[in-house]
């Protein structure tokens, strides 16, 4: 089954003339990438209806790791066990490798890395996106 | 065989059309060819068109295309065995060819020695006038200190005078001193003008010829004592000193003149241990030729020579750089027809100013004697970071009147939409009757601007 989108307004309509058929005052949903709440109030006047809807990923955006330099990348121990890992400023997503080079490439001060986006032993120019972390909730 | 290749990829130290170019040999020679780019030429299309391509930095050019370490990484990432460096950015850099070398890769070009005796001018001049090959008057040696030397030398070779940088080049670094009341203070100038952008305040003077013309000669060198020249080239159409037209053979100039020349040019590659291709650049005035500089590289003007000669010079680069044999010894060389190239360059034909943005509509001309090297395509968008050529219209005919005739045609045919260029200029110089009758000197083209804003 599909996820609705949360931030619809039409959904959100439905939702509100749903909770005001069935008498409820309100409702919260939350999912990893979007949340709801929706207050109803009544009053003499009929219901105010306040709501807030949001996609967590306003405030947890994915940023794209990009590689420094040439390289050949290879995934760090951090991101081999995958599951994703709270890093810490010495963290690393991984290595690029040139001979007998080793550059470890940071994930940035408290990411949570969620994927890595080339293969082991990929070559990556400069620039090229190698991983996308998100920030520690 | 392919099992004594000293290399089977190459690495283009470069962008846009030369890089294409190059990779146009390397796919003809059954060599592999990597692409090094910056990011603002990552999409393009000429870089995907290398059997790889890699991104070494960002769009500055001292951190992609001038970065030695990033452009050397690359190649042992790649696998390269070889580093072409076409024009500009490395091509004549002593070190970066020393540092390819180092690394255990062939550099297509000359030994990092022939570069520097070649980059110094004062240097440069000493070799060539070694060889018998004719110089401007003046003293091969640097200019010393004292002002009473420095008029004596002045007088001696006669005002006016022009006074260089040791490291110069390209029309940078020099002053012409027209008497002896400027001439202190022009060698003063310069001198500190040459510590700044050259690293040296080493100068030379030399004669300055007032109404000459620009002549090349291409020549060719291997590895095992063979050289051959393959022809002159007339690159008096400048602006600012940047070719705008050049054009094989330089009209007006008999084979019996400049027979000897060309002679002297190979005999001093032989003395120099010089391999690989070069040119020799002269100033051609009242029928006599004056040494001035050799560029130890490709040049942009190459095609004029191959379509006249028959002779692919990037191939030929590439098999002196595996250690070949030249296949061609001076009595095969013939050159025939005229052959004219014109830049193209994304600026506006008034102002000169550059003009990057979205091409977008590209009709290039067809047909017999046309050649365009290019790198662009609709859709592409010239980036405001690099040098404003954009291609390269190379026309071959059966003689000049035949190619100039060719490129009015072909000029007429090329359209291109979305940014300005300089090709309402190059109509209209061709339609100009004294370029059409040839033989116009260095300052033509600058004079004939000139009448034409006024007009």
């Amino acid at each position: 089954m599909t996820d609705m989108d949360l931030t619809n307004l039409a959904i959100i309509e439905r939702l509100t003339a749903a909770l005001e058929a069935a008498g409820v005052d309100g409702i919260e949903v939350t999912r990893p990438d979007q949340s709801l709440l929706i207050r109803l109030s009544g009053s003499g006047n009929g219901p105010v209806r306040q709501f807030s809807s949001r996609r967590p990923d306003s405030v947890a955006a994915p940023e794209v790791v990009k590689s420094p330099m040439a390289g050949e990348f290879w995934p760090s121990d951090l991101s081999r066990t995958g599951t994703p890992a709270t890093s810490t400023a010495s963290d690393t997503v991984g290595f690029l490798r040139v001979g007998p080079i080793l550059l470890p490439v940071a994930a940035g001060s408290s990411k949570r890395l969620r994927r890595h986006l080339v293969e082991p032993g990929t070559i990556v120019g400069f620039g090229d996106p190698i991983a996308e972390v998100e920030p520690e909730a | 065989m392919q099992s004594k290749q000293r290399f089977d990829k190459v690495l283009i130290a470069n962008r846009g059309e030369i890089a294409l170019r190059v990779v146009r040999a390397c796919r003809e020679m059954g060599l592999k060819a990597v692409v090094v780019c910056s990011e603002a030429d990552r999409n393009a299309a000429y870089a995907k068109s290398a059997d790889q391509s890699i991104c070494i930095g960002p769009s500055t050019v001292s951190k992609s295309y001038l970065n030695q370490n990033a452009i050397l990484l690359a190649a042992r990432l790649t696998g390269a065995g070889a580093v072409h460096p076409g024009y500009g950015f490395l091509s004549e850099n002593t070190r970066f060819s020393a540092a390819v070398e180092e690394a255990g890769l062939t550099f297509v070009g000359p030994d990092a020695s022939a570069i520097a005796t070649m980059g110094d001018k004062i240097a440069a001049k000493k070799a060539m006038m070694a060889a018998g090959v004719p110089c401007v008057p003046g003293p091969d040696t640097e200019l010393p200190s004292e002002p009473q030397a420095i008029r004596a030398i002045a007088a001696e070779i006669g005002y006016p005078v022009i006074v260089k940088a040791a490291g110069g080049g390209g029309g940078r670094g020099m002053r012409v001193v027209l008497n002896e009341a400027e001439l202190l203070e022009a060698v003063s100038l310069t001198r500190e003008e040459a510590r700044k952008a050259f690293g040296t305040p080493s100068l030379y003077m030399e004669k300055f010829l007032q109404h000459p013309r620009h002549i090349e000669i291409q020549v060719l060198c291997d590895t095992h004592g063979n050289a051959v020249w393959l022809g002159h080239r007339d690159c008096s159409m400048q602006r600012r000193h940047q070719k705008v037209v050049e054009e094989a053979p330089a009209p007006g100039i008999s084979q019996e003149l400049i027979g000897p020349v060309g002679a002297a040019c190979v005999e001093a590659c032989k003395q120099i241990g010089y391999r690989g291709v070069g040119t020799f650049e002269f100033l051609y005035e009242d029928g006599a030729f004056y040494f001035i500089e050799m560029n130890t590289r490709l040049q942009v003007e190459h095609p004029v020579t191959e379509e006249t000669s028959g002779v692919d010079i990037v191939q030929q680069q590439l098999r002196v750089a595996q250690g070949e044999t030249l296949s061609m010894g001076q009595g095969d060389v013939t050159c025939v027809g005229h052959a004219i190239e014109c830049r193209i360059n994304a600026e506006d034909p008034a102002t000169f100013m550059p003009s990057a943005g979205l091409i977008t509509a590209l009709e290039m001309p067809e047909g017999e004697g046309i050649r365009v090297d290019t790198h662009v395509e609709a859709g592409y968008t010239v980036s405001p970071y690099y040098d404003s050529l954009i291609a390269k219209l190379i026309v071959h005919g059966r003689d000049r009147a035949d190619a100039m005739q060719r490129t009015r045609s072909a000029l007429a045919s090329f359209k291109l939409e979305g940014i300005a260029t300089n090709l309402p200029l190059l109509r209209e110089l061709f339609e100009d009757a004294a370029f059409a009758e040839g033989e116009t000197d260095i300052h033509y083209l600058e004079k004939w601007l000139k009448t034409r804003g006024a007009a």
